[in-house]
């Protein structure tokens, strides 16, 4: 199928169709229905597997606003002039050519749990019988004191791909010898826990390769660890010298406010001006999930370990950076992995499908410098506790050979161009 | 190097020259052990792996537990990568590595952390789905 518009859609229902969708009997529709909102890495994955692997015994519809998906993974090689801007965008095209699917262009406004039907910014409703939500994270912008959405068209958080990408690339780019970068970097939990330091290692390989020897970045960090910090900071001393440097909570002893006009982040500590301010605040599941009553106080949404249903309403699945996934990382990785689990249980619930234990796997890989990567990662499974729990892990390791890090790098370019297919086709 | 494990497949089947060349450069350099796994790896008894072939021939769980390989292994070389397409490899060779990587004798540490979540019966029914995939070019 094409993919339609939000008004062909609206066309396709027809005036008053609304109010029958929730029959779908009266439509001569017997098909069970799956309706997903969000085409990123969680909910690509689920539509892909459903179609795939359903024999055509369920209708599948995906929801998502934008034409085309900018990954958030590998965006900080774009930073680093790594890789183009293309080379991590993708479009549905694919995924809208597959049998049983139906990709529609528009925006999911609300969820109706009782009535089971997701509404539309372009005034329509479409009935499920299963509803997996996928929206991925909202950033809390006053997280950061003086922070906000207008102020992130100035002093971009990038941590969205798109737009905000874009965006931070172009102010880089305008830089000078001499121009500082300062990063606020978020707080547990959060979207990519290696990738504000990766961000930080590319943009620091930016400023080597124009030979701007005057410029500094400081990481203005909310935490007093993160992840794969030895690997950093190793990687930092031997690449970048005297370039980068991390401030956690105990040294600028907290943020007082950023002025992204001034370009300064004012700290107990002192006052840190950037050309450059590069801010990641808090983040939370996507406000279609919070307002459908789907989070709980951590602002995330809880989930059976073995199957990504939610625990607060058996119709819905939540996946990915919205839901809490135990001991797994949000990540791109992390959400393609676990739509595989929901899609698995969806059909179980929905045809004579098999299911079969959930098993879940992640690896982050991070670029320190070029043919300098670096991997974490672990194999998941429902614990006894009830939440997803880590069954064996692993972490490249400090003073690796420079064939050992290139080969972890040819890894991941391997890798991105096997997951982005096996999430868009 | 691993190339001479895979000798007899490549003579056979043109395509998987290219998993041989791609699996060999992947596997972890700059480490002594390299030769001493592929010697290893070529030790495994192929009773052995006959046995766990013969433990089961589920491919639809095989094709559920393929959809992790998925995220890594496409079906086609991608420029850069040293990940091996693994659709339509012989079951025997898919074995062969899980066994390894599981083991210690090979020793990537992305395919030994997942060789160690599978089971035998894993272990056979992704190497029967695999196989049972066309081989790719």
């Amino acid at each position: 199928m094409k993919p339609i518009t939000r008004r062909e859609f609206t066309t396709l229902m027809g005036v008053g169709a609304a109010s029958m969708l929730a029959s779908p009997a009266l439509l001569g529709q017997t098909k069970p229905r799956v309706v997903i909102i969000g085409g990123g890495a969680g909910g690509a994955t689920v539509a892909r597997y459903l179609a795939k692997d359903s024999g055509g015994l369920i209708d599948v519809t995906l929801i998502e606003n934008s034409k085309q998906y900018t990954t958030c993974f590998f965006s900080n090689l774009y930073v680093g002039d790594v890789r183009d801007f293309a080379s991590i965008t993708h479009s549905y095209d694919a995924l809208a050519g597959m049998d049983g699917l139906t990709v529609v262009n528009d925006l999911a406004t609300g969820i109706d749990r009782d009535a089971r039907t997701v509404s539309l910014a372009g005034g329509t409703s479409v009935p499920y019988d299963r509803l997996v939500v996928s929206p991925g994270i909202d950033i809390i912008y006053d997280s950061v004191p003086g922070y906000s959405e207008a102020a992130a068209e100035i002093a971009p958080h990038a941590w969205q791909g798109g737009p905000q990408t874009e965006l931070l690339k172009q102010k880089l780019d305008a830089l000078n010898n001499g121009d500082n970068i300062v990063m606020v970097a978020p707080p547990n939990p959060y979207r990519c826990p290696p990738g504000p330091y990766e961000r930080v290692s590319m943009m620091a390989h930016m400023l080597k390769t124009r030979g701007f020897s005057e410029s500094t970045i400081s990481i203005i960090d909310t935490k007093p660890k993160f992840s794969k910090q030895g690997l950093f900071t190793e990687g930092w001393e031997q690449n970048y010298p005297g370039v980068i440097e991390w401030l956690p909570p105990e040294i600028h002893g907290g943020i007082i406010a950023v002025d992204v006009n001034a370009g300064t982040v004012e700290t107990d500590l002192d006052t840190f001006e950037g050309a450059l301010l590069n801010i990641i605040p808090a983040q939370k599941a996507g406000s279609i999930a919070t307002d459908a009553g789907l989070a709980n106080e951590t602002g995330f949404c809880p989930i059976v370990a073995e199957s990504m249903r939610s625990t607060i309403d058996e119709n819905i699945f939540v996946i990915g950076d919205a839901s809490i996934a135990g001991a797994m990382p949000k990540s791109g990785f992390s959400a393609n992995s676990q739509a595989k689990v929901a899609a698995l249980n969806i059909r179980g619930d929905l045809t004579d499908s098999r299911v079969f234990p959930a098993k879940y796997a992640n690896t982050c890989w991070s670029l320190i410098a070029p043919d300098n990567g670096v991997k974490v990662g672990a194999q998941y499974a429902a614990g006894e506790d009830g939440s997803i729990v880590s069954t064996s892990s692993f972490i490249s390791e400090t003073g690796e050979s420079a064939e050992m890090r290139a080969a972890t790098y040819q890894e991941s370019v391997g890798w991105y161009d096997s997951i982005t297919t096996d999430m868009f086709g | 190097m691993h190339g001479f494990i895979f000798a007899r497949f490549t003579v056979a089947l043109l395509s998987l020259a290219v998993y041989a060349s791609t699996f060999a450069s992947s596997h972890q350099p700059g480490t002594s052990a390299k030769n001493d796994a592929a010697a290893s790896d070529s030790t495994l008894d192929t009773d052995e792996i006959e046995r766990v072939l013969a433990l089961s021939d589920d491919l639809a769980y095989g094709e559920y537990l393929a959809g992790e390989c998925a995220s890594c292994h496409s079906d086609h070389i991608t420029e850069g990568s040293n990940v091996p397409v693994i659709q339509g490899l012989p079951a025997t060779l898919v074995v062969r590595a899980l066994l390894a990587y599981r083991s210690g004798l090979r020793t990537n540490t992305t395919m030994g952390n997942v060789a160690s979540s599978l089971g035998d019966e894993e272990v056979a029914v992704l190497a029967h789905y695999l196989a049972s995939l066309a081989p790719q070019q």
